[in-house]
């Protein structure tokens, strides 16, 4: 394992932050850290990273205790802070090239990893920019280059995309994935679960300071009764329907809202077919009609009673 | 490790424009500024002779001793350095159209005695009615003594001649009270040099700053990156403080003394207390940033004003009657540094000055370090 959280307890006075958080981290794989604002993500990972005090439990880095003297697992480590954390001062190059060469002592090594952090987040053209200068997007990837330009082998990305234009968090979504690729582990923590589902390979979703589920993205999707939901735009709503389509085999429930007459399946099976000869059988005109799989979201619904973005 | 940390730094700190203009424009914006209003206060207060004229007639012709008494106030004297007076012999009508001219402020006519005629009332016109009113009594004095006990005119013009002071050179220069505000000012720069010292707190604790949180992270002990910076903080504050020291010893001229180690080391002690200061509150003030740098601006210009930077008179009241406020002072301990390196002999309060200095912030480090050392926090 690469990193090991076991029961870890931090309380802010009365509010428990962690709640007998657990976790395990393998080597080589994206591992998403998924939940709302305020259940305890960026808490967990300042407590792993060893920035937090935590009342209770232990976390292993690399096989070994982490503490605040832990020099040689923090040389393999590589953070992305939720907060910009670049020195104004400094341009673009001198600011990866500060940070790198706090890890690499070799000069001429340090040098190079920089160009090579540079072209990585695509900042070639704005070496000599300083910071004031970037724009949002740009700011946030002198900010993922400022930790990872040192080459770690375990990097943790707190919320890197908050505030990005689509371009820019393509650009750093498909950057983790290179970066796996070349043999790190990630830890990425977001509350976009298109994000986490893009380029996770396995997840843990929390919820007030609790890991409320993990594992793969099917395996998620798999712990919970709500299959595909099938949406039709009807013509003229008619609530008289429903209690047909919910006669229909593998249906779990149908309602409607507004215009939108809405189908659940039960987990597993696929509907359309049959819901689609249904309206036509009874005439039932309808302007629009898709499929959607569950999602993260349908996961965190059916396990807490709310939305992810609650 | 360190000359990475340091070089960079450096670079950062003196690209830090708001903290450049703290630390130096500011001080040297003041200095230019103390300059032109201290060389007008003193340069309006400067003695210029009065312009007078006297009545050329027989009877001035005839006394010798009136003729004598005016010219050792004139500047047809040359020995005197300030002369009272500037005096021209003229005719009565030529005295008359002077006075209306308002090119002589009063002329003395000797016309069965002398007389003094003035057109106003004014001050040069008093000290000339005073200086007229001195020499009449004196001389009637004496002609009183010289027609009663003639004997008694010798002993009485040696009294006259005697000096009961002895000159005591208490100082090695000549005291000046605008130096001293110079000095305070160059303690109060030094004072500032906290905002460095203020930055590099905030850039080591995670609690303070995002980039204080990314340096928890680096695989170097804490105290040694934080070290490492407050060198720089050091180094760049010191280079301020000699800019400083440099453009007031030569574009203002003011007065340090010769003794150039010394008056470096005064600087170089200023900086490190003055970082070690702004160091200090920026752990001991809770708060925002904003919060912090208030704290620091109010404290430094306070400490400079106990120092004499507004009013020299200040500095002299703090040391006679709270002396340990004038010794945990830093500004008042440089300040009075720079003043006895200037006026005294010895060395003996100069080191001390600067051992209590350096004490001082000995102190406020390991305050820091004692606070900052810490690696894990209860809150981000």
């Amino acid at each position: 394992m690469v990193v090991s959280v076991n029961n870890l307890v931090k309380r802010y006075g009365e509010l428990i932050a962690l709640d007998h958080f657990s976790l395990e981290v393998r080597e080589g794989e994206v591992f998403g850290l998924l939940g709302p604002n305020g259940s305890g993500k960026t808490t967990a990972i300042n407590c792993i990273l060893s920035l937090l005090k935590y009342d209770k439990g232990t976390i292993e880095v690399f096989g070994k205790p982490m503490n605040p003297d832990s020099y040689e697992s923090k040389r393999n480590i590589g953070i992305v802070m939720q907060n910009v954390a670049v020195f104004r001062e400094l341009t673009v190059e001198e600011n990866i090239n500060y940070f790198c060469g706090l890890y690499v002592s070799d000069r001429q090594k340090c040098r190079q990893l920089t160009e090579e952090a540079i072209a990585f987040v695509g900042l070639e053209n704005y070496t000599k920019f300083l910071p004031k200068k970037l724009s949002g997007g740009l700011l946030r990837r002198l900010n993922i280059a400022c930790g990872i330009a040192h080459k770690p082998k375990l990097i943790i990305l707190d919320e890197p995309t908050v505030a990005v234009d689509p371009q820019s968090r393509n650009n750093i979504l498909e950057g983790i994935l290179k970066l796996n690729s070349q043999g790190a582990t990630v830890i990425y923590t977001s509350h976009y679960m298109e994000e986490v589902e893009q380029i996770c390979s396995r997840i843990a979703i929390m919820d007030k300071g609790k890991v409320i589920a993990s594992g793969t993205t099917n395996e998620l999707k798999g712990m919970i009764n709500t299959g595909e939901k099938i949406t039709a735009e009807l013509l003229r709503a008619d609530s008289g329907i429903l209690a047909g389509l919910k006669r229909l085999p593998n249906v779990s429930a149908a309602e409607i809202s507004g215009n939108q007459l809405i189908v659940k399946s039960v987990h597993g099976k696929n509907n359309l077919p049959a819901v689609l000869e249904y309206l036509n059988t009874h005439d039932i005109a309808y302007g629009r009609i898709f499929c959607e799989l569950p999602t993260l979201n349908d996961v965190f619904l059916e396990i807490t009673g709310k939305e992810l973005r609650d | 490790m360190f000359g990475h940390i340091f070089i960079n730094r450096f670079k950062l700190l003196v690209r830090d424009r708001p903290t450049v203009f703290w630390t130096l424009v500011y001080p040297l914006a003041l200095a230019t500024f103390f300059c032109l209003a201290f060389s007008n206060l003193y340069g309006g207060d400067a003695f210029k002779s009065i312009p007078i004229a006297v009545v050329d007639n027989a009877e001035y012709r005839s006394d010798t001793v009136f003729q004598a008494a005016l010219d050792s106030v004139s500047d047809a004297n040359s020995a005197s350095e300030n002369p009272l007076f500037h005096v021209t012999v003229e005719s009565r009508e030529q005295a008359d159209a002077g006075l209306k001219n308002n090119d002589i402020k009063g002329y003395i006519l000797f016309d069965n005695g002398a007389r003094v005629v003035v057109k106003s009332s004014d001050i040069d016109q008093t000290i000339l009615k005073e200086f007229m009113d001195s020499y009449l009594q004196t001389a009637s004095a004496y002609r009183t003594i010289a027609g009663v006990n003639p004997a008694a005119l010798q002993s009485l013009a040696s009294a006259g001649t005697r000096s009961y002071i002895e000159n005591v050179t208490p100082a090695k220069a000549a005291v000046s009270n605008t130096l001293i505000n110079y000095y305070a000012l160059i303690a109060m720069a030094a004072m500032f040099g906290g905002f460095w010292g203020k930055k590099e707190v905030e850039d080591i604790q995670a609690d303070l700053s995002p980039q204080g949180a990314r340096m928890n992270l680096i695989p170097v002990h804490k105290m040694k990156a934080f070290g490492s910076s407050v060198c720089a903080s050091i180094a760049v504050q010191f280079l301020s403080q000699l800019v400083l020291l440099a453009y007031m010893a030569l574009a203002l001229g003011v007065n340090f003394g010769t003794q150039l180690g010394c008056i470096v080391l005064t600087g170089f002690a200023g900086s490190v207390a003055g970082v070690a200061f702004g160091a200090l509150v920026a752990v001991l003030v809770k708060g925002s940033a904003n919060v912090r740098t208030a704290v620091m601006l109010c404290v430094s210009l306070g400490m400079s004003c106990l120092a004499g930077m507004m009013n020299s008179s200040v500095k002299y009241m703090v040391t006679q009657h709270v002396p340990i406020l004038a010794y945990i002072n830093p500004a008042n301990l440089m300040t009075d540094a720079f003043y006895a390196l200037y006026y005294y002999d010895t060395y003996t309060r100069f080191y001390t000055n600067i051992i209590i200095l350096f004490g001082l912030a000995a102190v406020f480090f390991l305050v820091v370090c004692a606070a900052t050392r810490r690696q894990k926090y209860a809150n981000i």
